[in-house]
């Protein structure tokens, strides 16, 4: 049972169905064909019993009287009557003394006596051989005993009835379990099918990593709530992946991407700048006086600022640009693909203009300003590192020289 | 004691050779008689009495002692020989044997109606039931159904079945 267990481990589902089908097929057939023709071999055994039984009555019955007489030509008669009974081998009157009164052959051909010497005896006698049934039956004329008459017949047709009756029996055993078995496969497939759906759906996720793949089945059994269940947690998956993507990548404040986020985008925007040999600025925005606004108004006056002044900067950009919150007061811009130097300076000037206009928050006038640092890659840097010390360093000449304003890097800047 | 012993062993050989000694007609003809019987139905049987085979005259000799005492119709055989018609009316069967063709057609129509069958070898005697006779090598009967009837004695269709001729 272990090992029967143990190759069964490694076998598919639909393996695994059809094979315990079969077996159970075989196994619910295995009795039918034993009852069956067994059976029938008790009551084909019986019939052809029972015919030769009967020809030794009708025979026994009529070749009494010619027994008695010693007749052979009416005991040839009555034994002549036998012509034609299937499988009678030969036939033999026997008077009470011994003597054969007449022998008669199935096949005229065929003359030699089986028998050698006769007893005969007042009791009917019955012997059953492999090939042959031998009948004795005594004969009486009105009480007084005659003689005996002996019947040998083959079992050649019961034999070739059996052969036929089993290859039947086993035909029909073995038609039923190729249509049970095609049945089963089918069968099996409704269950498989859905299950080898769902493998495939579930590679492919684990492929793609993409928890949004859609997995539908009608299927109201345990694989179709397998399926619902699967998707219902892709989906929770997808959504704990889109919290955790928001969490990591954007700013809890403003709600734009953090400098987390930056980092992967610079990377990749210098990596498009160097394949496609195009221009790449950025933009390094830090607010003027909004440590001030935080001291005074407190940080939920700060946040609000800080959430204003993203709106403002996003409003000023282009569709294509990207704006990141890189720290506490300090944003970037990153501005991409063939852009000239010019509109790289109005960006940065309509962004301060933008910044510069002061606002009311909760009852309080806020007025704050902005510093802007700007490099280009490959004109300035060769490098995200590069790009990033020579944006900041731009930045901080801006801030030095009196804030509000932007300033493009310059090789001088380098301290 | 021992000549008593061996007297004995000497009168069974004897009788043993006797009886082999017996003419096969005569054992033919004894147990054509006794089918005979064996194949009639008579009206009135007594289970009781004796079932009386008589031989007219002569008997069979060795072959038809083999019958005395044997069962037939549940009843006791005895072989009996018999001279007159008065003496055969006790009998349920007469056998005429050839040597006695003329006496023996005399006592037939004496005993004309009586349920006794009879049984003869001479063709020419016509009121007998049952005619033995030599049909090349073996031996042959004929009925006579005619008297059968006259006589309400009744006989086996199997009998008939066996017979050379049936005279209706």
């Amino acid at each position: 049972m272990i090992l029967f267990k143990n190759i069964m481990s490694h076998w598919s589902i639909q393996k695994k169905i059809i094979y315990s089908n079969i077996i159970g097929i075989v196994f619910a057939f295995i009795p039918v064909v034993v009852i069956l023709v067994s059976y029938e071999y008790y009551v084909l055994q019986h019939a052809v019993l029972d015919e030769v039984r009967v020809q030794a009555d009708i025979v026994g019955e009529s070749s009494a009287a010619a027994m008695a007489f010693h007749d052979e030509e009416s005991a040839l008669e009555t034994l002549s009557s036998l012509h034609g009974a299937q499988d009678l081998i030969e036939a033999h009157l026997i008077l009470n003394d011994g003597t054969i009164l007449k022998s008669y052959f199935a096949d005229k051909k065929y003359h030699k006596k089986s028998f050698e010497s006769f007893s005969v005896s007042k009791f009917p006698k019955e012997h059953l051989t492999m090939t042959t049934i031998i009948i004795e039956k005594p004969i009486f004329l009105r009480s007084e005993f005659v003689g005996s008459l002996i019947l040998k017949s083959s079992l050649n047709s019961f034999y070739t009835h059996m052969v036929w009756y089993a290859f039947i029996v086993l035909t029909t055993a073995l038609i039923g379990y190729l249509l049970a078995r095609s049945v089963a496969t089918r069968i099996s497939k409704t269950i498989t099918d859905p299950l080898l759906d769902l493998m495939t759906v579930t590679q492919k996720v684990t492929d793609e990593k993409n928890y949004t793949t859609w997995i539908t089945t009608d299927s109201r059994d345990e694989v179709g709530n397998l399926s619902r269940a699967f998707g219902e947690m892709m989906s929770q998956i997808h959504k704990r992946d889109l919290t955790m993507q928001q969490l990591a990548y954007y700013d809890r404040v403003t709600g734009i991407p953090n400098r987390h986020y930056f980092e992967e985008r610079i990377e990749q925007a210098v990596g498009n700048a160097l394949r496609y040999g195009t221009l790449c600025y950025l933009m390094i925005i830090d607010l003027d006086d909004f440590k001030i606004v935080n001291d005074k108004l407190g940080h939920h006056i700060g946040d609000l600022v800080l959430r204003h002044i993203s709106e403002s900067i996003t409003l000023s950009m282009r569709d294509n640009d990207s704006i990141f919150r890189i720290g506490g007061d300090e944003f970037a811009v990153i501005i991409e693909a063939g852009t000239e130097f010019e509109s790289a300076s109005r960006i940065a000037q309509k962004i301060i203009q933008a910044i510069s206009i002061p606002i009311t928050l909760e009852g309080h006038l806020v007025k704050v300003g902005a510093s802007i640092g700007i490099s280009c890659f490959p004109l300035n840097a060769h490098d995200v590192t590069t790009l990033m010390n020579t944006a900041d360093s731009a930045m901080y000449i801006a801030k030095k020289d009196g804030k509000n304003i932007f300033k493009i890097y310059e090789q001088n800047f380098d301290f | 004691m021992k000549f008593l012993q061996n007297f004995l062993i000497f009168m069974i050989f004897l009788c043993n050779s006797l009886s082999a000694d017996a003419l096969p007609e005569y054992t033919l003809k004894a147990a054509y008689l006794y089918n005979f019987a064996l194949l009639t139905d008579w009206p009135n049987m007594n289970k009781a009495d004796d079932f009386n085979l008589c031989f007219f005259r002569e008997d069979l000799g060795i072959a038809s002692n083999a019958l005395q005492n044997k069962v037939l119709h549940n009843q006791k055989l005895k072989v009996l020989t018999i001279t007159t018609s008065e003496e055969a009316k006790d009998c349920q069967m007469l056998f005429i044997p050839k040597s006695e063709d003329k006496r023996g057609e005399n006592i037939i129509q004496k005993l004309a109606g009586f349920p006794i069958l009879l049984v003869t070898e001479n063709s020419t005697i016509s009121d007998a039931h049952i005619m033995i006779a030599r049909d090349s090598h073996k031996l042959a009967f004929d009925v006579n159904l005619h008297t059968f009837k006259n006589t309400d004695l009744n006989v086996s269709s199997r009998l008939l079945k066996l017979a050379r001729r049936v005279e209706p």
